[in-house]
């Protein structure tokens, strides 16, 4: 194995762990907005501290975040909050809320409001709410007429691209067709926002083929909703929310956290395939469970989080509701580098050895993460779950690893090969996986035939599926949406708006992912 | 069966999503074509499939696809083969259309029409204006060119009658006109079409308008002249609803 020599090539100054100068750095930012400022500065402030001392991490697993083959997305050491929370917001519904001095809301005004305020009391990484809510069903009750109502519900999800100045923030509707869920997709074709994410919980048995359509043409015009294979999903995570990008999590609860293997760092450090799936990714993986362990301890233990919220208190959410997810990022660049070392000139993504080459990555980790007791998770039967992470760019080793299990952009194979070849890989990611396919302009005239596709992909094991259209301004980079104009805007060293804006433009030229495949 | 060219997932051969099989060779030869390359009865760009091939290729789209769609060229020149073809089709639980012309001898067909889903219609012109639109051997060789056209189609419009019959077995999913200034009477085209659809007010009427991009540049020249602005066309939809027909598609 090369590792060893590996880590020790990066200087202290590759750390994650942050410096003083980072704060300088931030307060002064020409292109951050002051409360960018602010979270920037938490999040500075959360990494000055070393793991080693706060959370137990052994030198060895830091080596292995420094060398970039883990990586902890920045998510901070001094931890004081789970990274994904998925509250419960029913609860309003029936009760209201008493730290907040809420009444149960009477009328479609009340509900609006009070979600809005609730929202600002939702916690997460990002410091901004990563989901929020079941919308129609929420709404549904509410419904009077529906010319006025419209106008709250717009009004409402405007309101939400405003103030929830992060894309990540997600919202679902569906399985069954409602006045309320209409009205949401009426409302988001008309408003073009990037926030809030939003994904229709679809299931061909619960959900009529008119709403369905209605969504699959709104997905083509302004990237969501998102389709989500819902009783796939209910089979292995049970009550759950999608949120932040794609992410599956149990109902009332959430995720501590999210660590992420860059895959195809570590197959090039290994490199050969029996190095890597007997050796290093063993290795790599236990390292990883091992952190997340600590990470959840110290979430739970330690910082309070749960003793101090009203969300807990009052039943929104529940600290046994949790989850933690253990993720993969470029398992498209591990496959090539594994079919490099066995000589192939073939890619992944149109490669057949490079298919079943995923599938033993896959495997390996599937079955050592099955094995591993993680702490304070029974609600997912004391295991991590699997999750392919879209990526990111942090650090110049994310220019060689792609999103999840995807293919990289320019080595796509057609359509159908593409559903086919990606379909099996569903599989492995409870917590949540997704492919996206550009179409072109005359799929809007025939949401049907979008929708048969859709179906056809569920149907052969997705779990998760995005569709847009080439050429608008609102597009999805890899799990989350931003507008292109203000990502030209950020080029040109101005502040926007999104703090998501930035990881878009990031991605892009990284991955070219505003370049992708078109289908016509 | 010469196939010239197969696309996976088509939104514009019929209802859903669809695998669209495109024939090599045509009993006809419109002006307009916009898939001349598959009038010749045999093509470089073609490849021979034999049924069990196409059912092979068909099997792997299965679960995205609601059916397949055979267009050309004209399909129903390999009316054997597409019966083959269509019942093992049926049996993978797809469905089957065929995009026609009309130009075909209805006694010859009846095993395909009875294992056919739905077809789309497509009439090309009514009258002696066929024989220049359609039946000329204008950069053909014209041998492939349906045999006593003129009287069958030109005099005794059996391809209205096909349709007649087609729509009465309930087989019809649209039926197209692509508009041509000066070629035919559209309107007496679109009054016969709305006679026989006064029972069947679902079937959808495509107006499509002519155009002159992407042709071979012989064929553009032929059209100079009769290519109608979009607000003829519009002037045709309202034209064809005051006549009663109410599903109506225009495509600029």
């Amino acid at each position: 194995m090369k590792v060893d020599k590996q880590i020790l090539c990066y200087e202290r100054g590759n750390r994650m762990e942050a410096k003083i100068k980072d704060i300088i750095d931030i307060v002064t930012s020409k292109s951050m907005t002051t409360q960018q400022k602010l979270v920037g500065l938490g999040n500075v402030a959360e990494r000055l501290i070393s793991p080693i001392d706060l959370l137990g991490y052994t030198e060895e697993e830091m080596s292995y975040v420094n060398n970039q083959m883990i990586c902890d997305l920045n998510e901070g050491y001094a931890l004081y909050r789970p990274r994904y929370i998925v509250p419960n917001y029913n609860v309003f519904i029936e009760k209201g809320c008493e730290f907040l001095e809420l009444d149960p809301p009477k009328d479609l005004d009340d509900c609006l409001d009070g979600l809005l305020i609730l929202y600002s009391h939702v916690p997460s990484v990002t410091s901004f709410p990563v989901f929020i809510g079941h919308l129609d069903r929420l709404m549904e009750p509410f419904m009077t007429d529906e010319a006025s109502d419209y106008i709250k519900i717009k009004r409402f999800l405007n309101h939400i691209d405003k103030s929830i100045t992060d894309s990540f923030c997600h919202a679902d509707i569906g399985p069954y067709e409602t006045t309320a869920g209409k009205l949401i997709l009426k409302a988001v074709v008309e408003l073009e926002n990037p926030t809030p994410n939003m994904t229709i919980l679809y299931d061909k048995e619960k959900t009529s083929r008119a709403f369905a359509e209605m969504a699959a043409t709104a997905c083509l015009k302004v990237s969501k909703p998102s389709f989500s294979n819902d009783a796939y999903y209910n089979e292995d995570v049970g009550s759950h929310a999608i949120c932040s990008c794609y992410n599956a999590l149990p109902m009332a609860g959430g995720a501590f956290t999210l660590m992420r293997l860059r895959l195809g760092t570590i197959a090039r450090a290994a490199g050969s395939l029996d190095s890597l799936l007997n050796e290093l990714l063993p290795k790599v993986s236990q390292l990883t469970l091992s952190m997340m362990d600590k990470r959840n301890t110290f979430i739970v233990e330690e910082s309070n989080f749960f003793e101090s919220s009203f969300l807990q208190t009052e039943g929104f959410i529940n600290k046994d509701n949790f989850t933690a997810m253990f993720a993969i990022v470029g398992l498209a660049d591990a496959v090539n580098a594994i079919l490099k070392s066995e000589k192939l000139d073939e890619t992944f993504g149109t490669s057949e050895r490079g298919d079943e080459i995923g599938h033993l990555i896959m495997g390996t980790i599937q079955d050592i993460v099955a094995n591993h007791k993680g702490k304070y998770v029974s609600r997912t039967n004391d295991r991590y779950l699997l999750h392919a992470q879209v990526g990111a760019s942090l650090h110049e080793e994310d220019d060689n690893n792609t999103p999840a299990h995807r293919v990289r952009v320019g080595e796509e194979p057609t359509l159908v090969e593409h559903l086919k070849q990606s379909a099996p890989f569903h599989q492995y990611f409870p917590s949540g996986t997704g492919d996206l396919f550009a179409f072109d302009q005359t799929w809007v005239e025939h949401p049907d035939a979008l929708l048969d596709i859709i179906d056809g992909a569920f149907a052969s094991g997705y779990r998760y599926i995005t569709t847009y259209m080439k050429n608008t301004n609102l597009i999805r980079v890899t799990g989350y949406l931003v507008k292109k104009s203000e990502v030209e805007k950020l080029r040109g060293n101005q502040a926007v708006l999104r703090d998501t804006t930035a990881f878009g433009m990031g991605t892009n030229d990284t991955s070219r992912v505003f370049d992708r495949k078109l289908r016509k | 069966m010469p196939v010239h060219r197969i696309i996976p997932f088509s939104n514009v051969e019929g209802l859903g999503n669809r695998t669209s099989i495109f024939v090599q060779g045509c009993n006809a030869n419109c002006l307009y074509c916009h898939n001349s390359e598959t009038i010749p009865m045999a093509s470089d760009d073609s490849q021979q499939y034999s049924v069990d091939e196409l059912v092979e290729v068909i099997k792997g789209n299965k679960p995205f696809i609601r059916g397949i769609t055979v267009s050309g060229g004209e399909a129903t020149i390999y009316h054997k083969f597409l019966t083959e073809l269509f019942k093992k089709v049926h049996e993978l639980g797809l469905t089957c259309y065929v995009d026609t012309n009309g130009f075909f001898d209805r006694d010859v067909l009846n095993d395909l029409i009875e294992v056919t889903d739905k077809f789309l219609f497509d009439i090309k012109g009514i009258g002696m204006s066929l024989e220049t639109l359609c039946f000329s051997d204008f950069l053909q060789d014209g041998k492939n060119i349906v045999n006593s056209h003129l009287q069958r189609f030109s005099v005794d419009n059996e391809h209205f009658w096909n349709l007649d019959e087609l729509i009465k077995l309930n087989k019809v999913e649209e039926i197209r006109l692509v508009y041509i200034k000066g070629q035919f009477d559209e309107k007496h085209i679109i009054r016969e079409i709305a006679n026989k659809l006064k029972s069947h007010p679902e079937i959808a009427l495509k107006l499509i308008r002519v155009h002159g991009r992407g042709l071979p540049k012989e064929r553009a020249f032929k059209l100079k002249g009769f290519i109608p602005i979009k607000s003829e066309l519009d002037d045709l939809a309202a034209f064809a609803k005051s006549e009663g027909l109410v599903n109506i598609v225009m495509i600029y």
